[in-house]
């Protein structure tokens, strides 16, 4: 075996293009799933520390717990990280401006709470010790406006209780108790973790009780309550922890999703499918590739197998050498694998990394880094090791099964030739000798030239497809897109309602900014009604067609959806004259708002079928779209519901009868994501009432809860199309209806901003100054008219559009730069088969130049050979990409509404690519077999 | 008239201490139409130098000159079309292309030359060398001596100055040996090719018009043949 084991590295030196090939294969398969786990567990490590830092580095909160408890937990809980906090009292602070007071609770925490919550300071630092305070924001305003700074010595009052009696457990005596404490200002908070922590022990509705004053933890505490940030050794253990007696648990479910113990487990379970996926592409385009240079290593060493078999070696040694050789390579490649994977997850890093951080990042500054993680680069290796190991594994039968005889006269390939090989003339004439040779090697290498086939052929199908996924994702992408005209849309914040002067002056300071080149002020509205079809404008009716999931009937009443847009008096007829048109009044269409109700699916069609119920009378069945109504709707709910979330849903439902209904308007619990109530429609003349319904056992409420009047029908005036759109108006995604803003006279609307502006930079901060001045005011409560708030606010469109493209340019990357790596792949493949095929014919070419071919018969003979190989990759790999793009076109196309494009620049260029890589390597292994004489490669046949 | 002159051929193969030198200066010529038969025991570098008469392999020293001109000083090119025109170099082990049958591998030099075949001299080739019939066969599927006979007619066909033969009968028996032998004299006596044989056989350089001796890679002997 030693000596197997000698020959065997022998012949690897011997051969070293081949082994270097192979080596190339073996390291570009150990980097890619390096890179490909590395990059894994640097996502999942960035995630995790991105959702620690904004929801706490903690599984589990035992907010209110009493001594007895906390030592209980501490002791019995089997926690792996705990950190403690304690309340010791409430300040009230009585804040200017505001008719109550805020409560903020003092804190006292150990060290490890600074690790299980990120806080932060704006001003100071964090207390070090017990007479030690860094308090809110708003109390350090209150406390300077006191006269007292940081590093002020200050006395505070501290009450036992929370003013709500909220805690009639814990603090059974009535009576609040008030006490003075002394503390040495040195910070002010700046995050609101442990705010949002606090919330979660008041009503909710107490705003002011949102803040809260750290400092740590003493030997004389006397605490109200104590509160446990733990961490268990395994995730799921939180749940029995919750029913371990300590009352009130507050689960991290954000951090807790991310370890795969969520309530949920969605994020781990899609992270680790597309890693799976990931691997598993790089797995078998790995064996592949392996495989094939192990096949041509064997088939390179044929004779020596059959010569060592003819002595007596038996199968199992011939095969041991095979695997030998696999080793050696698979340790050589092993080291330099893992280190370009780290590489490649670095260059990742480089060029990903911002943009995780800008998808991720909620408010925190968590950066991106690469998690050099010992088992991952372990299953790299592993998984890398397995893939040699499998890709050895036939090749190692195959030389074992091989005859000794056939191996050592190498007539096996020749065999397969077809009994008459005679050159026709006009086959002569049109391919020329060199042509004619190429033809009959090629005949003789097919089987080993099909992995390269292969290679090539996956590598063209990778491109192709990629690219045109590519394409077809950008432009339904762009198509969804609400692209504006506009830079900046400047508006007032909901509540801003009834305050014009406000809103006005604010858009004139707007308006006066140098940076402005141009402004529009407008008012955007959907509406959705239903239509008589044979009146749409031909432009409005290819708008629609392509809205629909059914076909637009051509006569009848339907239901359509507009965007109308009122822009400021004169912008309207300034784009209008910049095309040299005008309005035109005779193209009108009446548009009569209406809602759906509960009906019945059955097939594409939908009919009112649903008997019993108190709306089998409403009117008028419609087709379309159901969900695109709710703009109108969203707005009426708002001003009905103040303080509800909303939870819009269009999603059709069948009853518990059997009856279909569409879920029109639901009202969720703040922040909760549960569904309080669902409500049905009805129409009743110019009236729309709506129903609690209760979609389990399909009843609706006798008497409505609602009731909104829908309008007079609406005459909207056609004009022609225009190319260049008002500020204000989307450019894409809608057909929307333009008209001028006195057109709304009379109405209490209140207009937006659009602005374009020539320095965007500079705009973007004027603009978030303003915000931020307006936020200011409003926290130290001198900002207020009457009882509403003025909060000026801005939609950036620009950042918009450039983060848009930012995410489809990352997609694109990714996909490029994954079939990079398997063009890589193939590629090192490629080179293997055609250099090694070369080699192995060194005698042939030594004989053919021996009776002497020249080199431009030799390059001839070897570019028509791989020619044809790559032309037959070509005629496989380019109509069956095609086939399969135009089928993911028909499939997601149709429903994004994008047109097929042929990929012209990916066929060029893997057209090119393909005729490229074959051609540089025959180049380059012809011209390495050139460099010998005739009589060496003669000889070069035998041990 | 001397047709191929050799001036101090010399190959050595390795370097330093582990150089070994197949040919060591040798020097001789060969005249127009003569049939010269080079003799010596195994090692002493005769397939080296017919190789490099060949110029399938290089001398690291020396000189070769076939009709005065300098086959060296050709480029790899010049030296390709030489081969095919010039030389017609039949080795032991027959060296046939794999691919190609014996029609083609017998046309092998005049295709690569880019000349019509001579049709007339093909047939008349496979008539000499019995190779009737066995036009569409590959290599693999003929005997021995078949294969000897079709790397004789390739040889052969291109009517070359000069004909080298490396042991041609080297693993062929008595009655395939005499036949091959025969064939390469008539030949050298009907084209008037010069015809150099490399050979064991004392029967077979007992034919030819001279028989140079090599030993150890020098010229010991070198005697014309009564």
């Amino acid at each position: 075996m030693k000596l197997l084991r000698s020959l065997t590295w022998r012949t690897m030196r011997q051969n070293r293009a081949r082994s270097l090939a192979t080596l190339a294969g073996i390291l570009l398969s150990v980097a890619m799933f390096t890179a490909v786990t590395t990059v894994g567990v640097s996502v999942w490590d960035y995630v995790y520390r991105a959702t620690a830092e904004d929801r706490g580095d903690y599984y589990i909160c035992f907010p209110r717990l009493t001594q007895e408890q906390r030592d209980r937990l501490l002791t019995e809980g089997n926690l792996r990280e705990a950190a403690e906090c304690r309340n010791l009292g409430y300040l009230r602070f009585a804040y200017e401006g505001n008719a109550g007071y805020a409560v903020d609770p003092i804190a006292a925490v150990d060290e490890e709470y600074f690790s299980a919550q990120s806080v932060s300071t704006s001003l100071g630092r964090l207390p070090e010790n017990d007479r030690e305070l860094t308090v809110s924001m708003a109390a350090y305003r209150y406390l300077c406006r006191q006269g007292y700074d940081l590093g002020d010595t200050v006395e505070l009052t501290l009450y036992d209780r929370l003013p709500l009696h909220f805690y009639e457990e814990l603090v059974p005596d009535p009576e609040e108790v008030a006490f003075t404490r002394e503390y040495t200002l040195v910070g002010v908070l700046d995050y609101g973790i442990f705010f949002s922590q606090e919330n979660l022990i008041n009503d909710g509705e107490n705003q002011q009780l949102q803040t809260a004053c750290l400092t740590r933890m003493g030997a004389g505490d006397q605490p109200i309550w104590y509160r446990i940030y733990g961490k268990t050794a395994d995730p799921r253990a939180v749940y029995d922890l919750q029913n371990g007696g300590y009352g009130e648990t507050i689960l991290n479910d954000a951090l807790l999703s991310v370890c795969g113990a969520g309530s949920d487990g969605a994020f781990p379970l899609s992270l680790g499918a597309i890693y799976g996926a990931l691997i598993g592409v790089v797995l078998i385009a790995a064996v592949w590739v392996i495989s094939n240079a192990f096949s041509i290593s064997v088939s390179q060493r044929a004779r020596e197998f059959g010569l060592l078999a003819s002595v007596g070696a038996t199968r199992k040694q011939i095969r041991a050498s095979v695997f030998t050789e696999a080793a050696i390579l698979y340790a050589m490649g092993l080291v330099g694998g893992l280190a370009a994977g780290l590489g490649l997850s670095w260059l990742c890093k480089a060029l990903y990394g911002s943009w995780l951080e800008g998808q991720f990042s909620l408010g925190g500054t968590t950066p991106v880094r690469v998690v050099i993680s010992p088992p991952a680069l372990l299953l790299a290796a592993g998984i890398s090791g397995a893939a040699v190991l499998l890709s050895a594994w036939k090749p190692a039968r195959l030389a074992g099964k091989m005859s000794p005889i056939e191996a050592i006269r190498h007539s096996e390939e020749t065999r397969k030739l077809p009994r008459r090989q005679g050159i026709r003339p006009w086959t002569y004439r049109l391919w020329g000798l060199p042509g004619v040779l190429a033809k009959k090697y090629y005949a003789v290498h097919r089987r080993r030239y099909r992995s390269t086939v292969a290679s090539l052929a996956v590598s063209v199908s990778l491109l192709l497809c990629v690219w045109t996924g590519c394409d077809m994702v950008t432009s339904a992408a762009e198509a969804s897109w609400d692209l504006h005209t506009a830079d900046f849309e400047c508006f007032a914040l909901a509540g801003s309602e009834g305050m014009p002067q406000e809103l006005g002056d604010y858009f004139a300071r707007v308006e006066a900014r140098p940076e402005v080149e141009e402004s529009c002020r407008f008012v955007s509205r959907t509406v959705s009604m239903t239509v008589q079809a044979e009146s749409l404008s031909e432009p409005y009716r290819r708008y629609l067609a392509g809205t629909g999931p059914e076909a637009l009937p051509e006569t009848g009443e339907i239901l359509v959806e507009a965007e109308v847009v009122y822009v400021q008096d004169g912008a309207l007829e300034a784009a209008l004259a910049q095309q040299g048109l005008s309005l035109d009044p005779s193209k009108a269409l009446v548009l009569r708002q209406r809602y759906t109700y509960p009906d019945t699916v059955d097939g594409r069609t939908r009919t009112r079928t649903v008997e019993g119920s108190p709306f089998a009378d409403a009117p008028g069945a419609v087709t379309g779209r159901v969900g695109s109504k709710f703009d109108i709707m969203q707005r009426a709910a708002e001003e009905l519901m103040p303080g509800k979330s909303l939870l819009w849903d269009g999603e059709e439902h069948i009853g518990p009868g059997g009856e279909s209904y569409v879920t029109f308007l639901e009202f969720g619990g703040a922040g909760t994501g549960e569904l309080d109530h669902t409500y049905l429609p009805e129409v009743a003349g110019d009236q729309l009432r709506l129903y609690a319904y209760d979609p389990a056992t399909g009843e609706a409420a006798a008497q409505p809860d609602l009731e909104m009047d829908i309008g007079e029908p609406l005459t909207l005036t056609l004009g022609p199309e225009l190319e260049n759109a008002p500020l204000g108006v989307q450019t894409k995604n809608s057909l929307t209806l333009i008209y001028p803003l006195s057109a709304l006279e009379g109405e209490d609307v209140e207009p937006h901003l659009a602005i374009r502006v020539s320095r965007y930079a500079s705009m973007r901060s004027y603009l978030g100054e303003e915000r931020r001045l307006a936020l200011l005011q409003v926290n130290l409560g001198t900002r207020e008219t009457g009882s509403r708030i003025f909060l000026p606010d801005y939609t950036d469109y620009l950042e918009n559009e450039a983060s848009l493209r930012g995410t489809l340019a990352l997609v694109r990357g990714l996909s490029y730069g994954f079939a990079a790596l398997i063009a890589l792949l193939a590629t090192a493949s490629v080179f293997n088969t055609v250099s090694t095929s070369l080699l192995l014919r060194r005698r042939d070419l030594g004989m053919l130049r021996s009776v002497g071919m020249d080199a431009g018969q030799t390059y001839r003979m070897m570019l028509s050979e791989s020619v044809i190989y790559g032309v037959r990759a070509l005629l496989w790999s380019v109509p069956a990409s095609l086939a399969l793009c135009y089928g993911f076109y028909l499939w997601s196309g149709a429903v994004n509404h994008i047109d097929f494009s042929m990929p012209w620049g990916a066929l060029g260029i893997a057209c090119f690519g393909v005729l490229a890589l074959v051609l540089a390597t025959t180049v380059y292994s012809v011209a390495r077999l050139r460099r010998e004489v005739p009589m060496e490669a003669i000889r070069s046949d035998g041990i | 008239m001397d047709i191929l002159r050799t001036e101090n051929l010399t190959k050595r193969y390795g370097q330093g201490d582990n150089a070994v030198t197949a040919l060591d200066r040798v020097s001789f010529s060969v005249e127009k139409g003569e049939f010269l038969a080079i003799v010596g025991p195994s090692g002493s570098g005769k397939s080296t130098l017919l190789h490099i008469l060949g110029a399938v392999d290089r001398p690291t020293e020396g000189k070769v000159f076939l009709n005065g001109q300098d086959v060296f000083a050709q480029n790899e090119d010049q030296l390709a079309i030489f081969r095919r025109r010039q030389v017609g170099l039949i080795y032991q082990f027959y060296n046939l292309i794999p691919v190609l049958n014996i029609r083609e591998n017998i046309t092998l030099p005049v295709l690569l030359d880019g000349r019509k075949v001579n049709r007339r001299r093909l047939e008349d080739l496979m008539d000499l060398l019995d190779l009737r019939g066995r036009d569409d066969h590959l290599p693999s599927q003929l005997s021995g001596g078949q294969q000897q006979r079709v790397s004789i007619g390739r040889a052969l066909m291109n009517a070359p100055a000069i004909v080298l033969a490396d042991e041609p009968t080297g693993n062929l028996d008595s009655k395939n040996s005499r036949q091959i032998v025969e064939l390469l004299k008539d030949s050298n006596r009907r084209f008037g090719q010069t015809l150099i044989v490399i050979t064991h056989d004392p029967a077979i350089a007992l034919q030819a018009d001279r028989i140079i001796t090599l030993e150890d890679g020098r010229i010991v002997k070198d005697d014309k043949v009564q």
